[in-house]
């Protein structure tokens, strides 16, 4: 599979600032890369360069085997800014049309997939940033584009229109498209991402597929209920949290569990074991930084 | 031309539905000639030549003022970001933006002629009317390349403050606001040599049904060329500093 992303060693300055420091990383045709980290770490500014609006200090970046921003890049991909970026004064559907206008060819189904029928001859101006953010997305796939960069596509969108975005989101995924994404939302990152980078002033400091990360991280979750309310396995002590509840995370997990039952078998109850959440592998990240 | 013509829908329907904004860019121009030139107008002749001067401050407020200050704005804008990441070439881009400024600096200048026709004793024909447009946009351009030059060279702070440090001269010295006979000697020297006066040479020569002043016509050929030139230096460096 060929990268449809390739960065190496791209540092960005300003002043004598540095925002982005020798970072590199791929992304795969038909793949997603979620680039996660606190506010300020660096994601719009590297996703500006990927666009081509920022000249990185030094590294390289090449978008579909081609400089980013060149004109054999701009018709193949799209990009969800943070913010709503159209003019106010304009109505839905006007965007909507000048967006169409970029491409020979556009998707008509746009409108009813993110549910903008009702809002067509509204100003953006009266719409709330939900509504926007709804017509922000409709925008950067109405070309049909290879890939796609997003930028908290999100941010201020209801649980509901969530899930309905998701879904968009992995359909896109699943006839071809690739995703480059920012999120401050782990449940987005846990539905939408393949592969994960994490990014912590400028440097990334984790990077692999979702799956690669959790098993780095260890990690299982044992969940069980005991009568006891601190227990004590090869020197480590654990106490009991919510209703009884203990929940140990471990890399051998068949081993805990072995050795668990081998000291309290009959005061075990209720006993299973879980895949970490996302949010809990960033947990350990965060921990370590 | 699809999508310029997109472009430019999309740029007139968004200055449009900012009444405030049209209102004062279009007739600014007339409430100034009310005011300063028209209590000194007291013949057909002296209005032939208000109206030719009035008529390039008009265009020259707009191609000039306005667009590089909107220029310098836009720059700094989302939008403007937004719309580098789209397939989009730059000459439609650009055109689209330079026929948006002439049409308003034309209802401008139409606002300016009906201002003209209503309150002194000019009359108007059509061949009048025809060539006067055709000069005012075809003479028009060197300063929308100079309004762009100032756009991309300063920030959106500075942007209204370096415009008028051009603007005004060029009106004042060009003899666009006073006939140039009126200005002081030393202006009247440095006016030779302003673009500005000779679109008003070009402008008074149609109003007082003239044949056209061919020195003034290749000053503002010159202009043009030069001002084009510059601007496409100007615009390569801005673009040179941001992308690879």
């Amino acid at each position: 599979m060929s990268h449809i992303i390739e960065v190496k060693n791209l540092t960005k300055s300003f002043s004598d600032k540095t925002v982005i420091d020798n970072i590199s990383f791929e992304l795969k045709e038909n793949q997603s890369l979620v680039m996660l980290g606190l506010n300020g770490a660096g994601k719009t500014t590297t996703i500006s360069m990927l666009l081509g609006l920022l000249k990185p200090s030094s590294g390289r970046i090449s978008v579909l085997n081609h400089p980013p921003g060149s004109d054999a890049v701009k018709s193949s991909i799209s990009c969800l800014p943070q913010s709503s970026t159209f003019p106010a004064q304009l109505k839905v559907k006007e965007v909507i049309s000048f967006m169409q206008s970029h491409y020979a060819s556009y998707n008509t189904e746009i409108v009813d997939i993110f549910n903008l029928k009702d809002l067509l001859n509204q100003p953006l101006k009266n719409l709330s940033g939900g509504q926007k953010r709804r017509v922000s997305l409709a925008c950067a796939f109405v070309g049909n584009p290879r890939l796609v960069f997003l930028d908290e596509p999100t941010a201020g969108v209801d649980i509901s229109q969530k899930k309905v975005i998701w879904k968009f989101l992995k359909n896109y995924q699943n006839s071809g498209g690739s995703l480059f994404l920012t999120t401050h939302d782990l449940m987005e990152a846990e539905v939408l991402s393949q592969n994960l980078l994490f990014l912590h002033q400028g440097q990334i400091v984790e990077q692999g597929t979702r799956e690669d990360l959790k098993k780095k991280f260890s990690l299982k979750k044992v969940k069980f209920k005991c009568t006891n309310t601190k227990i004590t396995i090869d020197q480590s002590s654990y106490i009991a949290g919510d209703n009884s509840y203990f929940e140990v995370s471990t890399n051998n997990e068949v081993d805990f569990v072995e050795r668990l039952l081998n000291h309290y078998k009959s005061s075990i109850s209720d006993l299973s074991i879980h895949e970490m959440s996302l949010m809990e592998v960033v947990d350990h990240i965060e921990e370590r930084k | 031309m699809k999508l310029v013509f997109a472009y430019i829908k999309t740029e007139l329907l968004n200055f449009f539905r900012q009444p405030s904004y049209v209102t004062s860019t279009l007739i600014f121009p007339s409430v100034f000639f009310m005011f300063f030139a028209l209590p000194n107008i007291d013949s057909v002749e002296g209005a032939q030549l208000m109206f030719g001067s009035f008529s390039c401050y008009a265009v020259l407020s707009v191609v000039f003022f306005q667009f590089s200050v909107t220029t310098a704005m836009e720059r700094a804008s989302n939008w403007q970001q937004f719309l580098k990441t789209l397939p989009v070439k730059f000459w439609q881009w650009m055109t689209a933006r330079v026929l948006v400024s002439l049409s308003f600096a034309l209802m401008s200048a139409f606002i300016l002629m009906f201002t003209v026709f209503v309150t002194t004793e000019l009359e108007f024909s059509m061949s009048l009317v025809a060539k006067s447009f055709f000069a005012l946009i075809l003479a028009g351009l060197p300063f929308c390349f100079m309004g762009l030059t100032i756009g991309y060279l300063v920030s959106e702070q500075s942007a209204i403050p370096v415009s008028n440090l051009f603007y005004l001269p060029l009106s004042f010295a060009g003899g666009l606001w006073l006939p140039p006979e009126a200005l002081p000697k030393v202006v009247q020297e440095v006016s030779m040599y302003l673009p500005s006066r000779h679109y008003g040479e070009v402008l008074w020569s149609i109003s007082f049904d003239q044949t056209l002043p061919m020195k003034s016509v290749y000053h503002l050929l010159v202009t043009l060329v030069v001002s084009a030139l510059i601007f496409a230096f100007v615009f390569r460096l801005d673009h040179a500093k941001k992308r690879l």
